[in-house]
């Protein structure tokens, strides 16, 4: 028998994902749990695998194209459906493409069998109006890839002429609350000599989120400059002390847990369906990696409860999984507030710069590498290890004071690590 | 003799006639070939249309009883079956008059007799007569030649032996009548028979009356007909048929067969309809046709031929004349848009989302998308909420009070899935539950919607209340429902 396999949601929140490859083809006989295909989705590749044995009949998706979770990616012949088979699992199974004459007093006339449109199918259907539909299919514009902007993630008529007219960015995705979210765009005039790629993929979810972000967050931004001598210090001591290797990265998420625990406000998020300030039982610090395919930031989770080797030990594993883009996507969710090691990347020095919060958290702090820096020490000036703090946070909720506050706070750990003690 | 056009329908039902008036404004040439007399197909000429002048007289006769409860007598009914045979006929012939009128206003050419493909380019038609064959050439074609009342091929030839085409000719109104098949068509013809004063006994094959209808519609159905029909047999199949001079003697087996056969005036066949996609020589042009005569065709209509397309009941799915009426629009727009080269018109597809379904029986039953017994089967979180009549003074005031009005919402975005009621009217309110569906519409939309005070229409918008805890027509709810709009931010 037919059975239809949709794209599953393999993290809890999943609503599309883009096919980065196949291993079968139409005609291939499969085995349960052979690989099927990757997928690319919010910030990892994974790899589906059949649900049943038997023969794919087809498959669908192009390498590259978004698909939402619950398309038919592939239909199977099997002889055996898989356990969960049109019971909320990630397929149904499907008559044949003859209709069945019923046996006489079943009349078919009298089988709700509907044109196309099965209730599961348009439970997880997108919403749009049959005119917005109409209008989508018109401009060639699949809906599954435009981002609605209406209420409950409704696609409106704008949306499909935005994204017929200019692609996806731009919008404010997902926009609820005061941001509206509504501006017009023209679009980029087509000529002779330029490429266009689509944006998918993980850059398309960096571009989401940094839209969500810059639209539904007011930023106020701040730079610190602190010594870094007994940072260092301690460092060395504590590497030795160990047995092993202690990243400075890992020291300022320590002394991050103390200044939240003094200032929590840095840790909390708006809800901005509710309109409430959120406060998490947990610090768990997202810290921003760089990948060949772009920005990921993996979530040490409930950094105040462990020890700073587990801390920096979890930094190094989900920076390499990240990299390698196997992290699973429970290890990117969660983050309540951001660090980001900007002097960790090239020679160029950062004196400056503005970062983008990663919304629903309220705050995000970039730190420098630590090198040698002119200051003022009793009149003289003198060169000190030195290293710098940029600060970016939502100002709905945290004042310019209170930022300060939090950011003397954690200085004042850094460049005296015994502070620490006073917590 | 040769003709030429560029769009060819061959059959003039709803679907047919649809599809060809649309390409005709769409500015096509369009020829319909059409074996009846008159446009309008099985809806107009043998079905709906005809069905209905008879049920809602029956209706009538049924309020009439309800009022002569409660004061209002009218004294005997009597019944005229030549003026009631005419009236049907006159409403008929003014509804296929008219379509002839606007056939002829938009340059619509009607070519009597079947038509048979004879390649992808061209059919020829047959006149009944034995006259000359008329050979039209083609660029485009739509299918449209809908179905007809499936037989046993083991009954006795008989003239007491009806199938729903027959029975609208009225030949008693009074003594026994055996309905086999207890779908929507067999529970109209029960409708019509029992309000004439005949005595009625129901067979069904299956566990239950209108398949495909959630159970709780069925079961009120069955309480206010239970005066109605004398006999329902379910699980029941016939197992011979004896006809004399007096009546049918007719044996059963199954479930609820009776040990000796049981005798009738009359019999009713309304056991499914067959498609017509056989009679068309699809071989010649290519066509795809199944061996029970379905024609596939994908979400635009479109065949195995890329200018043949196909609507209606012969493209399988549910066999109704609104859904015939929306493919042949779409079919049209795909071929008017391929054939001027408009871009937007040729991406038209069926992409409706619901097709209502509608018993137009008393009381009357009608639903639309997703139904409770489909919600358990799929394993989907559903908020399923009734509101019953009695609760609803306008029931109460029209007699009524047994209906209830039903809604199905997702669990966890509150959007509409589906609905149904039962009582009078039912079908004609129907269509704000589908078109709430369509635009993706939350409990919410509904209920936050003025509904006039007091309809039945209201009781859609109340059970939306129900839904959201806002509901002042019945007692407070106790728990299951949120007190209120707000969502619960209980941790």
């Amino acid at each position: 028998m037919r059975y239809e396999f949709h794209l599953p949601d393999i993290g809890e929140g999943l609503t599309e994902a883009v096919i980065a490859g196949w291993s079968v083809k139409a005609g291939d006989a499969v085995k349960e749990d052979d690989p099927l295909c990757e997928i690319e989705t919010d910030k990892a590749v994974v790899e589906i695998t059949a649900p049943c044995t038997g023969t794919v009949i087809s498959v669908r998706g192009e390498i590259g194209e978004t698909l939402k979770v619950g398309t038919v990616i592939t239909v199977f012949e099997t002889e055996k459906l898989p356990v969960g088979a049109g019971r909320g699992g990630h397929g149904q199974a499907v008559e044949e493409a003859e209709p069945p004459l019923a046996q006489p007093a079943a009349p078919p006339a009298e089988i709700p069998a509907s044109g196309g449109a099965s209730p599961v199918a348009f439970d997880r259907a997108i919403r749009a109006t049959p005119a917005t539909r109409r209008l989508a299919r018109e401009q060639g514009v699949d809906l599954a890839t435009v981002a609605g902007t209406g209420p409950g993630g409704r696609v409106l008529q704008n949306d499909v002429m935005r994204f017929a007219d200019g692609g996806q960015i731009g919008q404010a995705t997902g926009a609820t609350g005061s941001s509206g979210g509504r501006f017009t765009i023209a679009p980029i005039p087509r000529e002779p000599g330029q490429t266009r790629q689509p944006l998918t993929g993980l850059r398309r979810v960096v571009a989401d989120q940094m839209v969500r972000s810059v639209t539904l967050v007011p930023h106020a931004s701040s730079s610190f400059r602190c010594e870094a001598g007994r940072f260092q210090t301690l460092r060395k001591l504590l590497q030795e002390r160990l047995g092993t290797r202690i990243s400075f990265t890992a020291m300022v998420m320590k002394a991050m847990v103390s200044a939240i625990q003094r200032y929590p406000t840095f840790n909390q998020s708006i809800d901005e369906t509710t309109n409430e300030v959120v406060t998490p039982p947990f610090v768990n610090i997202g810290f921003a990696t760089h990948t060949d395919d772009g920005l990921i930031v993996p979530v040490i989770k409930d950094c105040g409860a462990r020890t700073l080797t587990e801390i920096s030990g979890e930094i190094d594993r989900l920076a390499a999984l990240a990299r390698s883009r196997k992290i699973a996507p429970g290890d990117l969710r969660g983050g309540t507030i951001t660090l980001s090691n900007v002097g960790s990347h090239g020679r160029a020095e950062a004196i400056g710069g503005r970062l983008i919060v990663n919304h629903p958290q309220a705050a995000i702090i970039g730190m420098t590498r630590i090198r040698p820096l002119p200051i003022v020490r009793d009149g003289q000036v003198v060169a000190a290890p030195c290293l710098d703090f940029h600060t970016s946070y939502d100002h709905r909720i945290i004042d310019g004071i209170y930022a300060g506050l939090f950011m003397e706070h954690l200085i004042d750990v850094i460049e005296e690590p015994g502070m620490m003690l006073a917590n | 003799m040769q003709m030429k056009c560029d769009l060819v329908v061959l059959g003039g039902g709803p679907g047919g006639y649809s599809a060809a008036f649309r390409a005709a404004d769409l500015g096509l040439d369009v020829a319909i070939v059409e074996a009846r007399d008159t446009l309008g197909g099985v809806c107009l000429n043998v079905g709906c249309i005809p069905s209905k002048t008879y049920l809602h007289q029956a209706a009538v006769i049924r309020e009439l009883e309800h009022s002569r409860s409660v004061g209002v007598n009218f004294g005997a009914v009597e019944i005229d079956l030549t003026a009631l045979r005419a009236h049907k006929d006159a409403i008929v012939g003014r509804l296929v008059g008219g379509l002839g009128t606007m056939a002829s206003a938009r340059k619509v050419r009607i070519v009597r007799g079947r038509g048979e493909f004879t390649g992808a380019n061209s059919v020829r038609v047959a006149h009944g007569d034995g006259a000359d064959a008329l050979t039209i050439d083609f660029a485009y074609a739509i299918v449209a030649v809908g179905s007809e009342p499936a037989r046993l091929n083991e009954l006795p030839d008989d003239s007491r032996i009806l199938d729903s085409t027959s029975a609208l000719d009225l030949p008693a109104s009074s003594g026994t009548m055996l309905i086999v098949g207890g779908g929507i068509i067999g529970l109209e013809m029960a409708t019509i028979y029992a309000a004439l004063g005949m005595t009625i006994d129901i067979v069904e094959l299956g566990d239950g009356l209108m398949p495909g209808a959630d159970r709780d519609l069925v079961t009120t159905w069955r309480k206010a007909n239970a005066r109605y029909v004398r006999d329902i047999m379910l699980e029941t199949r016939l197992s011979g048929v004896e006809v004399d001079n007096a009546g049918l003697s007719v044996s059963f087996e199954g479930k609820a067969a009776p040990d000796q056969p049981k005798r009738y005036d009359y019999m009713l066949m309304a056991i499914g309809r067959i498609p017509n996609g056989r009679g068309i020589a699809g071989d010649a042009a290519g066509l795809t046709v199944t061996p029970h005569g379905f024609v596939p065709v994908d979400v635009q209509m479109r065949s195995n031929v890329r200018n043949i397309f196909a609507i209606g009941d012969v493209v399988g799915g549910p066999m109704l004349a609104h859904k015939a009426v929306h493919e042949g629009h779409v079919a049209a727009e795909v071929i008017a848009g391929e054939h001027s080269k408009d871009a937007h018109l040729s991406t038209a597809a069926f992409d409706a989302r619901v097709i209502p379904s509608v018993a137009y029986t008393v009381p009357e039953v009608a639903w639309a998308g997703l139904t409770e017994t489909e919600a358990k089967l799929n394993g989907q979180a559903v908020d399923v909420v009734k509101f019953p009549w009695v609760a609803s003074g306008r029931a109460l005031a029209n007699g009524c009070e047994n209906g209830f009005t039903k809604l199905l919402f997702n669990k966890d975005t509150r959007v509409l899935l589906g609905g149904a009621l039962i009582g009078p009217s039912a079908g004609d309110m129907i269509g704000e539950i589908a078109h709430a569906i369509e635009m993706g519409s939350e409990a919410a939309d509904l209920a936050l919607t003025i509904h006039p005070h007091p309809t039945l229409g209201e009781t859609i918008g109340l059970g939306a209340e129900v839904a959201e805890g806002t509901c002042t027509d019945l007692p407070a709810a106790t728990g299951t429902h949120r007190a209120g709009r707000a969502p619960t931010r209980a941790a």
